[in-house]
Order: C-alpha cells, then structure tokens, then sequence
C-alpha cells in the first residue's frame, strides 16, 4: 500500500529514466480502432495515430451483433485490437467509480475501485477483440493486500540493476506495517558510492552503506540489465524470479530464514532434475 | 513601485526587468540550508526566485497555524527575510491550489472532505482528481464556503505577505491560485454541476441576456425565469439552431474559471497584497474553457506552465507565441527543470529536453520565464541544486550558461518581431469543445479534438467542429515550414493590437460572432490583409444570418469534391470567379484577393488535408502564394519543414535564431553571414545545426 504522506527523495532522474523505459515504454506502441456507439449505433471510430475513421461506421450497419462487428473490423484493419464502447457505460463507469472510491482509503484500494466500476462494464458496455487477459478482471483487492501483508514489516527493499559494474538504476523502498512510506534510490548517499569492479562479489558494500544511512538492512536484490529485460518479458515472472534466485542470475542479500531454506531445497532439486534430464538425453555419462 | 508591465515587458523601479527566476519550496528544505541554496542560486546567474505557500503545510488545525513557530522550515517571514538581506526577488503563489505535487494539492484534507465545498459532476457524484498517493474530491470554485475558508488562511498569510512587498522587502509578485482549470477536467459535460456552480450558471445566463425573452427566443424556450433553465449534461444537438444553448454552456465555463481568479484576486487585494498579480495556466490553453484574454482583464498576466520534451517543439512554440500574441507579457510561469518524482508512469524530461525546450522558448521571445524547479525537493527530481545545497554540474552549468547568453544577447531589450497572426477561432473552438463525445474521460496527452468531437454535421455545409483544427493546424505548419514570421492570436483580441500586423488569417466557417465579424472587417479595411477560408461566415454566434464579412467576399460559382495542387488533394473546394487569383486548378480560381478600405481580403475555400509537422512541399507553396500576397517575406530561405526561424530585433541589432527540430544535423541556408552567439565565429550563408539544438546567431 501507498502511505498518505509517503517520502519521495533523492531520485537519480537517469536512474528513473532507464527505470521507465525498462518497464514502459518497450517496443511498439499498441495500435487500436475505438468505436463509441449508443444502442450499437456508431457515434464515432477513431484509430490511434490516425483519428477520426468514419468510414468504419458502415460496418455497424450490416450486423447486430457488435461482436461481429469488431471481430470483422479486426480481420481487415492492421491494429492490434478493436474496442466497442456504449457511451452511456463510459459514464456509468465514472458515476460509479466517483460514487464509491473510498476517500480514507489507500491508493491501491482507490485505483481498485477504478478496476471494478470498469469491470463491471466489460462483454457489454466495453467489447474488445482479441479479448484481453482476465487476470486483470478477476484480480481482487484483498489478493494485492495479502500480498503486501506478506512483505517483511518495518524494513527497507532495496532493488539495484547494474549495467556493467555500473548502477543502472536502484530503488530502495521503506515499508511499514504493510504501508509503504519511502521511495529512494542510491542519490540519498552521502558521499556516493564508489564505482565497483565487480559488483557479484562487492554488492554487500551496497547494502551495508544502506544499512548505514537508515539503521536497517535492506531486503536487497542486486542483477544485471539482461536479467532485468528478461524478468520483466517473462510470462510467468515468479517463476522466473524464483529460478534467476536459486541460480545466482539475481542475488540476494538478507533475505529472512525461511526464504534461504527455500532457495537451497530449489536449487538441490533444481540441480536433481538437472541431471536427470542430463541422463534422460543420453549424455556421454 | 511593484513589477509593473508595459509594451510586453515587465519594469521594477522603472528599469526594464527580464523576469528569469526559479522555484525554491522553502518549506521543503532544512532552514539551515536556506543561505547555502540560495547562494548557489545565485551562482547560477538568477536573482528571483519562486515559492508556493502550502496552506495544508501551515494549517495545524482549522483557523490555526504554523509560520514557524512550531517548525523553522516553515518560517515564511525568516525566509523572505533571508532572500532580501541576499538582494534576491521572489514570487509567491499562496494558492489556495498549490498543486506542488503534495498530497490533495495543499489542501487542507478538511476542506477537500466538506460536502458543501465539493465541485459535482453532472452525474451528481464528486470530482475524484486520480493523482497518488491518494485521490481526492476536488474543490469547487463556486462554493461560497470554501470561499470563507480562504479567507481564513489568507488573513493569516497576507501579513506577512504584505510586510515584504517591494519595495520595502523582496516580493515582486503574487500569484493568484494556480492553474485554474478545473483540476485539469476540462471536458464540458463533466463538471460543475454543484449548486453554487448552477448559481452562478444562471448569474451568467442574466448578465448576458437580461432580458428572458431574448433568451426563449433564441434557445426556442417558455422558461419563466432565468432559474428554471437546466445546464446542458450533454451533447444533443442536431440542428444549428440548438447550438446557442451549448455555445452559451461552453462561454459559461470560461467565466467560471473568470470567476474563481476573480475572487481570489480580491481576496488577496482586499488584504493589502497590492502588487502584480498574476496567475498561470496548465499548458497550451488557447481555447476553451481557458480564455486567457479575459483573464487578463482581472489580474496583470496570465502565463502558462509549459513541460515537454524535445521531441514537442511545436508545443512549446504555439504557447510562446500565442503568449506573445496575447498576452500583456508573454511570462512563462512554469518552464521544466526536474520533473516530478511521483509513482506514475510518466516519461521523466531530461536535461537534454530541457536543452532544447528552454533555447526554443528563447527564440520565439518572453519576457519572464520560471523554471521550475532550480532545487530538487521530496517529490521532484533532476534541478540543478540538491535538497542539500549541493549541485547537480550539468543542470547547473546549463542555467549558468543560459543567463550569461541572456546577458550577451541583451534580451530584455529584444522584440520578436511578427509582420503576421494566425487566430483561434473561438467561435469554433467552442464548438469543438461543446460537441465533445468524451466527457466526462479528462483529455491527456496527444489526444486532439478529432479524436472525440461529434461528426454530425449540424446542419452546416461543413463538419466545423472536425475541420476546423484540421485548418487551423494546416495554416499554422504551412506559415512556419514557409518560414514567415506569423505568431498566434486569438479572435478575442481588439482591434487596436491585430492593427499591429500586416496579415491577420484565421480559419472560418459559416458561423463566427457578429462582432469579430466587424472586428475583422474593420481591420482590413483600415489597411490590413485578412486570410480568411476555407468558408464566408452567414450566421452569427446565435445563428442568425449575417452577412458583414459575407458581402464583401466573392461568392463560389462552383464546388468541387477534390482538386489536385501541386500533388496535394485539397477538398471540397469552392471555385471562385476572379480577375485577381493568387491560385488557380483546372477547374478555376482557388484563392482569390480583392481591395476593400485601405487593405484587403484573400479568401481561399477549400480543405487543406490533415497535416502534421511534416508538411509537404505543395502546401508549403499554397500558402507561399498568400504570404507573399499579403506582403510578407520569409526569414530564412530553406523551406525544410524541419526547420524553423525566427528573429528578434533591439535597436539596430538583429538576432536570428534557427532551430532543428528533428533528430539529425542539417545544412541550412540563413541567407547571410552571421556572429553566432555561442563560438562567436562567423558563419552563414550554410550553417550546419544538429538535431533537436537552437543556433542563435547576430547580424553580421
């Protein structure tokens, strides 16, 4: 969760830079087709870079089904999705988000009201083709709250990607009951840290000037740019971190107890299945 | 004596003041540190500086609060008082919206929480602003109690305020509120719809009818009171003759935000902060609900805060120059250095932005710029000074080196000169703005009009609300990649300053207001050249017919569906009979001119296709053919659409400033040998300029 009054310092703005375009802005940009219409009747189709596209309004007239419609706008147009959306739901979506967001409330919890109100239009008031993933849909509150609750209380994560044995970028996160209340980054060091030579074996440095500045060992995970790249185009990124964890890809400092007991049985049954698959390909053993 | 304004350029003490300053949040800072920063404010070359008053920081509970007495970070009066034993200038901006990227915008949460003070969408639900770490319902500018609320805080504040007024002490300026814009929500539908908000809707509909009857007659209603008329929830005309209604609405909205600077304005004058004051808006706000002429009228000047990246040259370009069209000082009140430092997933801009973006607002002329931030604070990122005191080389060498070249150019006493104005239509700019699809969704970046305007046609021989930004985008490309010297405007503007230039162009379509139809007419006939197309206006605002300007343009013998010019497809063109044409197709005459008084019209009717900054060749030549009619001659030879020129004269210097606005170095012929103001070399007639750079060269 957001703390009200969270602390937002010292961040290197390259740091945040290459932060940004390693999560955002990757690759092309989305393009889609974005029909508003009222009982199925075309108002307006727009297709981003492009604007207005009112000669896609024919389409609607030779189907009832909205469905088809889009499905059919998609076959023939080279976008990669083709939205309907009722303009009565794109109000109803507001009036419902604003009626109920929880003022008290923190910032995920608000955003998930968002979520819901936009949810609850979907299929209806908001045809999409290709369909989008459902985990978004089916994703509840109290599953991100748990998954805060579970974070270690009244410590620091600190997250440091290296380029070379440069810092790419370092976030350093301060977490209390559950709440998050500082975001950092290596610029709050004072003097700054000194260049490494290699970072796999001096990363502790890192952690123990951390340490040093606010009174607590951080929760520290240290890898380099390509790991990064792939954990974030991963599919499936627990997995991957858990694995890039047990083989050293990312490393980490000060992880709690029963963490380590679990990276050590992963990687001694990862290096069983290792070899059993070594064996089942027939290998000159 | 306060900053005072005259001929576009503010004075202090009656010695011309180019207002360069830079944001320092005190309250933000260890108050030790204070001297430090400053000092190395000062190194930078600044000797203004900027700072908001955080009502929610002071306030420690409802009427009572903290200056310092409680927190010396806080201690407003200490730090004036600092800034003047170090001979610097400040700006204030007490709010009470500060924005300042702090939690509910330096609201008070109390305040925003109170239903009576609460802006209502027109679904009856309050405003959520979406912004972490936590959103908020904004407050509405029509609530008298919010109003009483102010007042409060600033009987605390103003005397302090006060004490330090120029010329006994450092303030200079005071910024009334700050970015009214209904927290950015502009779409028309969406907001305010409280009851103080429908009061003074209907206060606005009887200030400019008084009569009810005028008002039935027009909107074709029995109302038997001005209190009984519904504010419009949405967009349903179908005919012309609906649109008085949703123009009025749109009209209305401008006066709403008229009306909140107004009364902050008073406020603050009625407790003795008699000084410039001035205010400042989000961005490129040229048309509605902003009407940034009639905010004039309440407060000194109204700039706008402008942060883009490199790649938005043309952003910053229209406001600079809308701001010099407009404004009685074309003041940047918020220019980039930093960016904010918040959980969103906004690109940061960069040094090497802000490279670019502060030289292109240089080149198209201020005449007070704040950057905003000169020391990094929580939630900001990337100034030049640290929240410690330290430097940041690169930023702080950049700003350095930016006022040393100020000095060198002797800026302050330089005009950008202008022989020609392209105007906002406002008649149609509200149109766009009244038939918009989206509401209540708040408009972000790179979405246009075309993307949620209405496509009906209403009756009229044209979709106006689409065409029309297609228009006036195409004459605003087309004039800069032909390299005439043409800022913007606005058809708010009098007469006595569109006197000023030699061609005054604005889109038109079959409506436009009574009076900017005479305002134009008169123009031209006391010697101007009005560029009016791609249609007459016969109707006025109210949709009655009205022929001022219609009488004395050509009538079109003939439409066609497409004409073919120089390998641009130029629609719907209307095919005049004309001795005296500037462009002719196969099919006739296109564009045409004739005498009228002392000066006269060129009028074209057709569409220019959608264009962007890339403009091709055959529109650069249509519209070669009416500047040159209009006796305007280009600033540089090369017509690379990439590049662009301007020029500022003081006395008998002349300085030409070229930017690349693309990615990749260009040769560029400047047509003659110039001092470049950086290397001090002489160069020209070619000069080789790299992508996304500004080369500002002096008359040989």
């Amino acid at each position: 969760m957001i703390g009200e009054n969270i602390r937002i310092v010292d961040w290197g703005i390259e740091q945040w830079n290459n932060f940004y375009h390693a999560i955002f802005h990757r690759g092309k940009p989305k393009t889609a087709i974005i029909a508003i219409h009222a009982d199925g009747v075309p108002i307006k189709i727009i297709q981003t870079g492009q604007g207005s596209r009112p000669d896609l309004k024919e389409r609607f007239k030779e189907s009832h089904r909205i469905k088809d419609v889009i499905k059919a706008i998609y076959n023939e147009e080279d976008v990669d999705t083709v939205y309907a959306v009722s303009y009565p739901a794109i109000r109803r979506i507001f009036a419902g988000f604003q009626s109920t967001v929880d003022f008290d409330a923190n910032y995920i919890k608000q955003l998930f009201s968002l979520k819901d109100a936009v949810s609850c239009e979907i299929g209806d008031g908001i045809c999409q083709y290709p369909a989008g993933p459902q985990w978004l849909t089916s994703l509840e509150y109290k599953t991100v709250k748990k998954i805060f609750a579970a974070a270690p209380d009244n410590t620091l994560v600190m997250l440091t990607i290296f380029s070379g044995q440069e810092v790419w970028t370092n976030w350093i996160i301060g977490i209390e009951g559950g709440t998050i209340n500082l975001i950092t980054t290596l610029d709050a060091m004072k003097p700054r840290i000194n260049p490494m030579t290699d970072w796999r074996y001096e990363y502790h440095h890192i952690t123990d000037r951390v340490k040093r500045q606010f009174g607590v060992k951080p929760l520290a995970f240290f890898m380099d740019r390509e790991t990064f790249r792939d954990l974030i185009a991963s599919n499936e990124k627990m997995r991957f971190f858990k694995d890039a964890l047990s083989r050293r890809r990312i490393v980490s400092k000060a992880l709690p107890l029963r963490y380590r007991i679990l990276l050590v049985l992963q990687r001694v049954l990862w290096w069983l299945s290792g070899r059993k698959s070594r064996d089942r390909k027939g290998g000159s053993l | 004596m306060a900053l005072t304004i005259s001929d576009q350029k503010f004075h202090l003490d009656d010695r011309d003041k180019l207002l360069i300053s830079g944001s320092v949040h005190y309250w933000r800072l260890d108050h030790l540190r204070w001297d430090a920063i400053l000092d190395r404010v000062r190194e930078m070359g600044f000797e203004t500086i900027c700072t908001y008053i955080p009502w929610a920081v002071h306030e420690i509970s409802q009427g009572e609060f903290d200056f310092g007495e409680i927190n010396p970070d806080y201690d407003l009066d200490s730090f004036l008082t600092l800034c003047e034993e170090n001979g610097m200038y400040v700006l204030l901006r007490p709010g009470p919206h500060v924005n300042s990227e702090i939690t509910y915008f330096g609201f008070p949460k109390r305040i925003l929480r109170d239903p009576d003070i609460q802006s209502i969408t027109a679904d009856g639900t309050p405003v959520v602003f979406p912004s972490p770490p936590r959103m908020f319902p904004v407050p509405s500018y029509a609530s008298e109690k919010f109003y009483q609320e102010v007042g409060i805080y600033f009987d605390h504040v103003c005397p302090i305020i006060t004490e330090h007024l120029h010329p006994h002490g450092c303030v200079i300026g005071v910024q009334a509120d700050n970015e009214m814009s209904f927290f950015l929500r502009t779409q028309p539908y969406d907001h305010d719809y409280s009851t103080g908000a429908i009061r003074l809707y209907v206060r606005f509909l009887k200030e400019k009818y008084r009569d009810l009857n005028l008002l039935n007659e027009l909107y074709r209603t029995d109302y038997a009171s001005f209190d009984e008329i519904p504010p419009p929830r949405d967009f349903n005309a179908e005919n012309r003759s609906d649109l008085p209604y949703y123009l009025d609405w749109i009209e209305y909205k401008e006066y709403y935000l008229q009306y909140g600077l107004a009364r902050i304005a008073a406020m603050l004058k009625e407790r003795g902060v008699t000084t410039l004051i001035y205010h400042n808006l989000p961005g490129l706000c040229a048309k509605p609900p902003y009407n940034q002429i009639k905010m004039e009228e309440i407060v000194d000047v109204v700039g706008f805060d402008l942060y883009y990246y490199k790649e938005e040259y043309h952003k910053v370009k229209r406001c600079v120059q809308y701001l010099n069209g407009t404004s009685r000082a074309p003041f940047i009140a918020e220019f980039a250095s930093g960016f904010v430092a918040l959980p969103i997933p906004a690109k940061p801009i960069m040094l090497d932005d802000a490279r670019f973006t502060t030289y292109t607002a240089l080149m198209h002329g201020f005449s007070g710029i704040n950057f905003y931030m000169l020391v990094e604070r929580e939630r900001w990122v990337g100034s030049p000074i640290d929240r410690s005191g330290g430097i940041r080389k690169e930023q702080f060498e950049f700003y350095q080196r930016f006022n040393r070249i100020l000095k060198r150019m002797n800026y302050h006493k330089l005009i950008t000169t202008y022989k020609g104005i392209l105007l906002v239509n406002r008649d149609c700019a509200r149109l766009e703005l009244a038939s918009s699809l989206l509401t209540p969704i708040p408009i972000l970046g790179g979405i246009t009009p075309e993307y949620y305007v209405s496509e009906d046609d209403l009756g009229f021989d044209d979709i106006i609300q689409l065409e029309y930004g297609r228009q006036w985008d195409a004459l605003y490309y087309g004039f800069g990649a032909a390299k005439y010297a043409v800022t913007l405007g606005d058809t708010e503007l009098p007469l006595e300053r569109l006197s000023g230039y030699r061609m005054v162009a604005v889109p038109t379509f079959e409506f436009m207001s009574r009076d900017v139809q005479k305002k134009l007419l008169g123009y031209a006939k006391d010697g101007g050249c009005l560029v009016i197309g791609p249609r007459a206006p016969a109707f006025d605002e109210t949709m009655n017919e009205c022929d001022i300007l219609e009488e004395h343009l050509l009538e079109p013998c003939e439409r066609v569906d497409t004409v073919t010019v120089d390998g641009i497809e130029l629609k719907d063109a209307d095919i005049f009979d004309s001795t005296d044409a500037l462009l002719r197709s196969d099919h006739g005459v296109l564009i045409c001119q004739q005498t009228i008084g002392s000066g006269k019209i060129i009028q074209f009717g057709f569409l220019f296709p959608r264009m962007t900054e890339d403009v091709p060749a055959g529109v650069t030549g249509i519209i070669d053919r009416i500047a040159t009619a209009a006796g305007l001659s280009r600033i540089i030879p090369c017509i690379d659409p990439a590049i662009d020129a301007a020029v500022q004269i003081g006395g008998d210097r002349k300085i030409l400033s070229v930017a690349n606005t693309g990615t990749v170095e260009k040769e560029v012929d400047i047509g003659g040998r110039y001092i470049d103001l950086d290397s001090e070399e002489l160069v020209g007639p070619v000069i080789s300029i790299p992508g996304y750079t500004v080369r500002i060269l002096e008359a040989a």
